[in-house]
């Protein structure tokens, strides 16, 4: 799992294809966005966060291309997709195969809507995202799929450190999309953090 | 799992018989860690699938973390892939297996 510290190391997950990961049409800014623009607090049953256009866009873009990579039949050799959709039964085709025919719809299904949802709430959004409980979650799986989308693209491992691969890459071409891709990532982490902060404040 | 199982159609997870064949092993779900999803998200998801306490959920997600997977439920075998697809809307990475 993701933590400050570096965790214990674990088999790496298969490295994507060279493709653009999450961003496929990069309408990106110019230069990489600062991480944690927006920053979820519990207002009363509410999770609040102030939104900058730019947070908004990469949202959207974020959201957009999840919704792009489930919308049509999505390619179940794309490690990307393999992550968002794991085999129950690793050890049994068979019964894997079965298994998949009979609940993968649902869950595309579920998984487009979500991102979909997001969408729709950034729509409605003004300078300010208001987030029941029920769209908190709604927002937290989405999240999770498009950083685990992203992630896999991106070979990120338990050891993997962003802000260094950031530095790293960066080093290497400032303006080459890996830099924005792990840029965006960071971003997600930390939203993604700061809701999952919001929605179980217990005040 | 809080719920009470109906004996009349679920078959109950305990080996409190004298003959247990295959047919009557238990069924696991199983969560295996990943480098993507957040500690703070996994305990979340524990407590939101299962009703389980914080600490059992931190403990659960911790186990997951550290030693690579965590048993999260068992039962009948209909139910563990009910909750393996469930932990796949949420993301997490999950399997079934007979133990």
């Amino acid at each position: 799992m993701a933590e400050d510290a570096p965790g214990p190391g674990t088999p790496a997950e298969p490295r994507g294809p060279e493709t653009p990961a999450v961003s496929r049409e990069p309408e990106v800014p110019a230069e990489p966005p600062e991480p944690v623009m927006m920053v979820f607090r519990r207002v009363g049953d509410e999770c609040v966060a102030r939104i900058t256009p730019q947070d908004a866009q990469i949202l959207r873009q974020s959201m957009a291309s999840l919704a792009a990579l489930l919308a049509d039949d999505p390619d179940p050799d794309d490690p990307a997709v393999g992550r968002l959709f794991p085999a129950v039964y690793p050890d049994d085709p068979v019964q894997q195969a079965e298994f998949r025919r009979l609940t993968e719809t649902e869950l595309r299904t579920t998984k487009l809507n979500q991102a979909r949802g997001v969408l729709a709430d950034l729509v409605e959004a003004g300078r300010e995202v208001r987030l029941t409980p029920e769209r908190a979650e709604l927002w937290l799986r989405a999240l999770t799929d498009v950083r685990l989308a992203l992630g896999t693209r991106l070979g990120v491992t338990d050891d993997t450190d962003i802000e260094a691969e950031i530095d790293a890459a960066v080093g290497r071409d400032p303006e080459s999309p890996r830099v924005m891709q792990l840029t965006v990532y960071l971003y997600l982490t930390y939203l993604q953090e700061s809701l999952v902060g919001a929605l179980t404040d217990a005040g | 799992m809080g719920d009470v199982a109906d004996t009349q159609t679920l078959p109950t997870p305990t080996t409190d018989v004298a003959e247990v064949s295959d047919v009557d092993r238990v069924w696991v779900t199983i969560v295996w860690n990943d480098p993507v999803n957040l500690m703070s998200y996994v305990t979340w998801v524990f407590q939101k699938l299962f009703g389980y306490s914080r600490e059992k959920a931190e403990k659960l997600m911790l186990d997951v973390h550290y030693k690579g997977k965590a048993v999260v439920s068992s039962g009948a075998r209909e139910r563990m892939e009910y909750d393996a697809t469930r932990l796949h809307g949420y993301g997490l990475w999950a399997t079934v297996e007979q133990q």
